[in-house]
């Protein structure tokens, strides 16, 4: 195959003012800023959604579970709910186009492209939670036949300052740029007695700087209202999303 | 032509510029400062074509910059690593889009270049044949010859550039060269 090739014998220059009108080092770091800035979006509407159907389900789930102390019947429905649940929101930042800029293209056209590619690390959340503790029944805030009412851990600000916390706060690691990694981190915690996350774990690892990223959220994210049996608070497990995403610009 | 030959003093500042950019990228404006016409002509010696080159230009410091914490200093002056990012970026344009790929082939390059081929032994009309020669090898091919030759860099920053081994260039100089007597000479 031959190379399409243009020969000049001599080599060009180019001129001081010519340079100067091309150099702009304050753009350069105005790009590198917007770059590791992420700019998150979600469908609060659909995250709502699906935390009340998580929580109907659970508390459904749990309903019957506690009808039948033995727990042979239900024993398998709460792993299942949970993870039909908790699998939901992974797709949804692809279906969430609407909102995302037509030109996100795929991670290495991104990256090759002189053009800037802009990160924007994107997330969705939808915390499944579910009572740690089995023998007390978890009824969102209801009051069953056994006298027992349980409320689901919520923060305290609302989950609507948490999406936004998450949005403000999420930084797309800058060492993974290059290789442009996206897709969905999720993390399990436990809201304790206290409201404090405790025993963050990352269940789909994308790279420890992800990992990190992660981790650094959760521990730093606002205080939470633990679950509560009776008014007595008891701790409760919550998965969440993270949705890391690359979006070009321009 | 004008070498970047620069001191061991120079070598270690550049180190620490480096060090503190890290931290503070606006301290990364030395380097731009200093390199951006090299960077500049660099890829328009290859692209040809001045907004496009600037392009490029912006999107090797915007690369270098966004990666300097991973930039491991090998005693080589930092814009090695920015030749090799530049070489890159030319080489994704030239595979995204079909363009012309320029060369600069300067009447003392040439002679050097055919001098290497064929010792003593002038053939003039061989050397009018070195175009259609460089024509007919692969990018890379072209890129060593074009670092080696037409840019008269040592072996050791052509493998610094092409992040192969010193050796290894040289070996892959030496085998492109073998390839272009045999076009030349059919």
């Amino acid at each position: 195959m031959k190379l399409n090739l243009k020969i000049m014998k001599t080599r060009p220059e180019v001129s001081d003012e010519e340079l100067r009108g091309y150099m702009d080092f304050d753009a350069l770091l105005e790009r590198r800023r917007i770059a590791l800035r992420k700019t998150g979006r979600f469908n609060m509407l659909r995250n709502g959604a699906i935390l009340t159907a998580t929580v109907l389900l659970l508390s459904i789930v749990w309903y019957t579970h506690r009808g039948d102390p033995a727990g042979t019947r239900e024993q398998q429905t709460p792993p299942q709910e949970s993870l039909t649940t908790e699998r939901q929101p992974a797709p949804t930042p692809l279906t969430d186009t609407a909102m995302v800029p037509k030109e996100t293209e795929t991670a290495t056209d991104a990256n090759r492209t002189s053009e800037k590619s802009t990160i924007i690390p994107q997330k969705q959340e939808t915390p499944t939670s579910k009572p740690l503790d089995a023998k007390q029944a978890p009824e969102p805030a209801a009051k069953d036949d056994t006298g027992y009412v349980y409320t689901e851990a919520t923060p305290i600000d609302g989950f609507p300052a948490l999406y936004e916390y998450f949005e403000r706060e999420l930084v797309y690691p800058a060492s993974a740029i290059p290789d442009s990694i996206q897709g969905v981190v999720t993390v399990n915690f436990v809201i304790g007695t206290t409201g404090a996350p405790e025993d963050i774990r990352i269940q789909n690892s994308l790279g420890p700087a992800f990992d990190d990223e992660v981790n650094r959220l959760i521990r730093n994210m606002p205080a939470w209202e633990p679950a509560a049996l009776n008014g007595k608070p008891v701790p409760s497990k919550l998965a969440i999303p993270i949705t890391f995403r690359l979006e070009k610009i321009r | 032509m004008k070498q970047e030959t620069i001191a061991v003093s120079q070598l270690s500042e550049e180190e620490e510029v480096i060090r503190k950019s890290v931290e503070n990228p606006e301290n990364f404006r030395v380097l731009y400062e200093r390199y951006y016409r090299s960077i500049f002509l660099f890829i328009l010696r290859r692209v040809g074509d001045k907004p496009k080159t600037a392009d490029l230009t912006s999107q090797v410091f915007f690369k270098a910059l966004t990666n300097l914490s991973r930039y491991r200093f090998r005693g080589l002056p930092f814009s090695a690593w920015l030749y090799r990012i530049a070489v890159n970026e030319c080489n994704d344009l030239f595979r995204r889009e079909k363009r012309e790929r320029f060369v600069v082939l300067e009447e003392s390059a040439a002679e050097n270049l055919y001098e290497e081929m064929f010792a003593a032994d002038a053939k003039e009309e061989l050397k009018e044949k070195l175009p259609y020669a460089l024509e007919r090898l692969r990018p890379e091919e072209l890129q060593l010859i074009e670092l080696r030759y037409m840019e008269n860099r040592p072996f050791r920053e052509v493998a610094a550039i092409l992040d192969i081994t010193e050796n290894n260039a040289k070996v892959k100089v030496y085998r492109v060269l073998d390839k272009m007597r045999k076009l030349l000479l059919k």
